[in-house]
């Protein structure tokens, strides 16, 4: 990739380094965050054309990172195409990280919208990126450790325990829309076989937003993101 | 007569094909051209002058699969250039909304489409709700004779119904799965 040939951005930063690098042929379909003492967090994933690795895990390989150890946390914000695509291969190489959804898909029936629309792929050729969530909960089905966890307005994402340096905090889903959703998703479940999608389940009401705190401000932010969105400070 | 149909461009920034146009936002479709079966509407938009067949032409194109790419019908072969897989989010009076994702390559973006209803047969049209799929298909035809036309095809997906045994199966499994799922409280700290 072209942007790796920068040399300021395939140095590893240093362990009281913060580091956020915004990747995505939009802005921000990927956020690969540093967190100070070589522990990494990955929010949501994408891959560039032509590419099979996901590019958080391009990034880290190229830093040296072993993302099997480094990754402790990883954030599916939403679950549209463009922000999900090789979470599965990450969610699969970062065994050690804590996987995280909104609260407003940890239901039942929104897992068997997910497997039903799974099992419909195999039987016609689809792109539906229920093939790609549901490899991510066979994954989590075999490991026991971390158990994977939903999240809502307040959780805890990150933290650095050691330095308690950084917090990743989540500030939605509300629990009301959290409420909503799965009263959808019942319904859902109850209405007619031959149209219902799991694809069209998470508008942005139910996404995960998050806030990053760092105590006290670490010395260096990079930032790297598309031409329009290139920032260093 | 002539009908309108409001298709997505055919390409997108990252992929340009380079036998199809890019800026055909909205095309104008001949509807005396048009070939229409129960199942399936197509429409030859643009016969070519060119008769002389280049096999060249299908090393170029992307296929769908080595198998799909070219289809002999009959004497007539059917090459494919591109193929999405929409996916209907919405529809009013006169259109579908639908979310298209590129079969060719799907590293592409998925666009975003309106297609008019009169694209589809009336037996396929109540079909065409939230959440139904349908292949739109576009690439040339060489008839017979050697003449090449350009297609464009619209097939809705038959829906393919899950036994009940696969049923039971995945209500199972989401049973389980629901219970892996820890949820976390404001104010926990996870250990890391």
């Amino acid at each position: 990739m072209e942007f790796f040939n920068d040399p300021a951005l395939a140095t590893c930063p240093a362990s009281d380094e913060f580091e956020l690098m915004v990747f995505g042929p939009g802005c921000g379909e990927c956020l690969v965050l540093h967190c100070g003492d070589q522990q990494w967090c990955i929010i949501d994933s994408c891959r560039y054309p032509r590419q099979n690795l996901p590019i958080a895990l391009q990034y880290l390989e190229k830093l040296g990172v072993e993302p099997k150890t480094a990754v402790r946390s990883i954030l599916v914000t939403h679950w549209h195409d463009d922000h999900i695509r090789g979470m599965a291969t990450i969610v699969r190489q970062c065994s050690a990280a804590r996987f995280n959804i909104s609260g407003a898909l940890h239901s039942e029936q929104f897992f068997h919208l997910v497997l039903e629309a799974e099992e419909a792929n195999k039987l016609v050729k689809a792109s539906s990126s229920a093939s790609e969530f549901g490899e991510i909960l066979e994954v989590l089905e075999q490991r026991q450790d971390p158990p994977p966890y939903s999240v809502e307005d307040g959780a805890m994402i990150y933290q650095n325990i050691q330095e308690r340096t950084v917090l990743v905090q989540a500030i939605s889903p509300s629990p009301e829309t959290v409420r909503q959703t799965r009263t959808m998703l019942a319904d859902r479940i109850l209405a007619d076989t031959q149209t219902r999608q799991f694809r069209k389940v998470g508008p942005n009401d139910l996404s995960v937003a998050v806030q990053v705190i760092t105590v006290p401000a670490m010395p260096t932010i990079k930032m790297f993101g598309p031409k329009s969105f290139q920032t260093r400070r | 007569m002539i009908a309108e149909a409001t298709l997505p461009s055919l390409c997108n920034e990252q992929d340009r094909s380079p036998s199809l146009p890019t800026d055909s936002a909205r095309w104008a479709v001949s509807r005396s051209l048009a070939v229409e079966s129960e199942a399936t509407t197509s429409h030859l938009l643009e016969q070519e002058k060119d008769t002389q067949f280049d096999k060249a032409d299908i090393v170029k194109v992307r296929t769908i699969d080595k198998q799909t790419a070219s289809i002999d019908i009959g004497g007539s072969l059917k090459m494919l250039d591109q193929q999405w897989e929409c996916v209907v989010v919405g529809r009013d009076d006169e259109t579908i909304h639908c979310e298209l994702h590129d079969l060719s390559d799907p590293d592409n973006e998925s666009e975003y489409g309106e297609v008019f209803l009169t694209e589809f047969s009336e037996y396929d049209r109540p079909r065409l709700k939230e959440g139904a799929v349908f292949y739109w298909s576009v690439g040339r035809l060489r008839e017979e004779h050697g003449q090449i036309r350009k297609f464009s095809e619209l097939r809705l997906r038959p829906t393919p119904r899950i036994s009940q045994a696969a049923q039971r199966r995945i209500a199972e499994r989401a049973k389980k799965l629901n219970g892996i799922f820890q949820r976390s409280s404001p104010g926990y700290l996870p250990g890391q």
